[in-house]
Formats: C-alpha cells, sequence, structure tokens
C-alpha cells in the first residue's frame, strides 16, 4: 500500500505534536494507582491532553499548562509538609528543602500567569514546556526532598539504637554476673551496632550531594546519576537498618532464653 | 558549827558522785568503752565486714530474670520499627516516576 505525500506529512504533524505535547509534560499511559500520600496522579491532567488535537486553540493548551501547574501545586504542598512534620530532620536541611519547595513554587506561580496572558501559539507552547524543564518538580525536586529526609532519618536512627544497645548491654552485664553464658546476646549486640555503623556511613554523606542540585544539572544530565546513586544507596542503608533491628531482636531473645535456662557450668 | 559542816560535806560528796556515776551508766547502760556491749561503731563494722558468714555459702546463686527490663526493649524494638517505616515512604516518594515524571 502506497502512502501519498499527504498522508505522510499529515503523520509528521500528529508526530511533531505528539512530541510537543509528551515532551513537554507527561507520558501518561500508565494508569497505575498513584500511592497514597504521594505526588498528585500522573493522569491527572489526562483529559487537557487528549483534547490536544492535531491544532491545538490556546485555551486547551492554556488548560493543559494551567492543570499541570495545579498538580505540581498538589505535589509541592504535600512536600512542604512532610518537611515541617520531620522531625528527625536537621533544621539546616528542613529550611534548606523549604526554601527550594517555596523557590519552585513562585516560579510556578509566575509561570502560570505568563501562560494565562500568552497570546502566541508556538511561545504557549514553549512555556507549557518549561512547566516540566525549568522546574523538574517530579524528577528532581521530589526525589531530592524524599532522599534527604530518608538520609536525616537514618542519621536519626542512631539514637534510637543507642538507647536500645544501653539496655540490652545492661541486661547482657546483669545476665553475666549471674552465672550466664552470654556469648550469643553479646555477639547479636555487635551484630546490631556494625549494621547501623553501616546505614550511617551510606546516608551520611548523601544530603551534601544531593541539596546543590538544581533543574540546569538535570537537563545537562549530570544530577539524575547523583540521584540515582544516593537512591541506591539510601536503599542500602534501609536494609542495614533493617537487618540491625533483627540483631536486636536476636539479642532480646537470647537474653530471655538465658532468664529461664539453668546457670553455666563455670569453665576452667 | 564548824565541827558539825564537816561531816554534812562530806556526805553530801558522797551522794553527787553517786548521782554522776548513776547518770553515766543509764545513757547505755554502760559507759563507753566499757567491758561488755561494743560500741556502736564497732557494731557497724562488724556488720560490714566482707567475711562472708558459714550461713553464706549455701545460699542461692544470683539469678537472671530480665524481666520488665524486657518490656522496655520490646517498646524500643517497636517505636523503632515504625520509625524505619518512613524510611520505606520516603524511597518510595523518592523515584522521579512516582509523581507521572516529566
Amino acid at each position: 500500500m502506497k502512502s501519498s505525500p499527504r498522508t505522510i506529512l499529515g503523520g509528521i504533524a500528529l508526530a511533531a505534536l505528539m512530541v510537543v505535547s509528551t515532551a513537554a509534560i507527561v507520558a501518561a499511559a500508565d494508569p497505575s494507582p498513584v500511592p497514597s500520600g504521594g505526588p498528585a496522579g500522573k493522569t491527572i491532567c489526562r483529559p487537557q491532553r487528549d483534547s490536544l488535537t492535531s491544532k491545538p486553540t490556546l485555551e486547551q493548551l492554556k488548560a493543559f499548562g494551567d492543570c499541570e501547574i495545579a498538580r505540581r501545586f498538589t505535589t509541592l504542598n504535600d512536600l512542604a509538609a512532610r518537611i515541617a512534620d520531620a522531625k528527625f530532620a536537621t533544621s539546616e536541611h528542613k529550611t534548606a528543602l523549604g526554601d527550594e519547595v517555596s523557590s519552585t513554587k513562585s516560579g510556578l506561580t509566575a509561570l502560570k500567569a505568563k501562560i494565562d496572558a500568552e497570546t502566541g501559539l508556538e511561545a504557549m507552547k514553549a512555556e507549557i514546556r518549561q512547566i516540566a524543564t525549568d522546574f523538574r518538580v517530579y524528577v528532581l525536586v521530589a526525589p531530592k526532598v524524599n532522599l534527604v529526609l530518608g538520609a536525616d532519618r537514618v542519621a536519626a536512627s542512631e539514637t534510637k539504637f543507642d538507647a536500645i544497645d544501653k539496655r540490652l548491654g545492661d541486661l547482657i552485664a546483669k545476665a553475666e554476673a549471674a552465672g550466664k553464658d552470654v556469648t550469643d546476646a553479646r555477639a547479636h549486640l555487635a551484630n546490631m551496632n556494625a549494621a547501623v555503623d553501616k546505614a550511617l556511613g551510606l546516608a551520611s554523606p548523601l544530603a551534601a550531594k544531593l541539596l546543590p542540585l538544581t533543574p540546569a544539572q538535570f537537563n545537562a544530565g549530570t544530577a539524575g546519576p547523583i540521584l540515582t546513586d544516593a537512591r541506591t544507596k539510601l536503599g542500602e542503608a534501609r536494609t542495614q537498618l533493617r537487618t540491625a533491628a533483627a540483631e536486636a531482636k536476636a539479642c532480646r531473645d537470647a537474653l530471655v532464653k538465658l532468664g529461664a535456662a539453668p546457670v553455666a557450668s563455670p569453665t576452667a | 558549827m564548824n565541827r558539825h559542816t564537816r561531816p554534812t560535806l562530806g556526805f553530801a560528796g558522797a551522794l553527787l558522785f553517786g548521782a554522776l556515776a548513776v547518770a553515766a551508766c543509764g545513757r547505755g547502760g554502760t559507759a563507753p568503752g566499757a567491758a561488755g556491749t561494743p560500741p556502736p561503731d564497732a557494731v557497724a563494722t562488724a556488720q560490714a565486714s566482707p567475711t562472708p558468714e558459714p550461713s553464706d555459702a549455701a545460699s542461692p546463686a544470683p539469678t537472671f530474670d530480665p524481666g520488665t527490663a524486657i518490656d522496655a526493649v520490646d517498646s524500643d524494638l517497636q517505636a523503632l520499627d515504625q520509625f524505619l517505616n518512613g524510611l520505606d515512604s520516603s524511597i518510595a516518594g523518592s523515584d522521579g516516576q512516582a509523581g507521572g515524571g516529566e
């Protein structure tokens, strides 16, 4: 079957339009549910996007742009609330993250005013692209906030593990004074502390690497690998902390067992 | 007059000495340092003495009962678990595609 030149041109035009709309904002083909408490839904602006026909009007583009800005505002407000609620985070990090969220909202507010007042079709398309490229709410700001708060949470867990270490250490000392064999309990407690140290080592450098990242760095391809690496490190830190918690539990169980066991025979 | 005064003073002196002696003995029943009941310091020293009494050797060995201390550990572990759940949420939220990507 042969395609006429008109058909080919039409196809190219349609493809170009799709590139404009998707590159500018979201490829929202996946209707999977958004995790509760997470960012605004990815499909929330789908009706506006679908209305962009081969020749979208200024009004249709504006509706699409406003929707994309509004859903970013929902996300940013959620992030601001999470930052404010993060009692475990350092005040320095909370301030830095809060400032970034605020400046992003200010920038989007200014862009929305520009879009709402725009009269040129091509200029409007360019401004809609800026919603994503100038702010990078979903691929930079949200991950940055979550990763820095996550790293601070790992750091804050040290105090909690210290308290557990003290309690279990005291119990081990008492058991030993009563003539019990505390080898097992002591080994689990050492494993707990080693895992906590590993987690702290993984998480502690992350904030300094993440906080300076900008949308421009993301667009240049330099921020993405840092974010990916930080996410991997935080995941490893989480694994270490879960291991530490399991070792604390094993130590606790060993002590309970000693409470019921007879006194160990003295060694020569 | 003087002749009668001398025996009277001697009798009064004897009475005074006797009264002082009774008062001194009345405090503890025995004058401090006197033979008989040991002074309080000596009693305290004897009680603090590490020298085991024969009956101590037969008493049971110290026992280990984790008791309420384990309850406190359990409470700490539970709080820790909830705290670490927040880390799961942070990691999930750090996925750039979680909010739809850009």
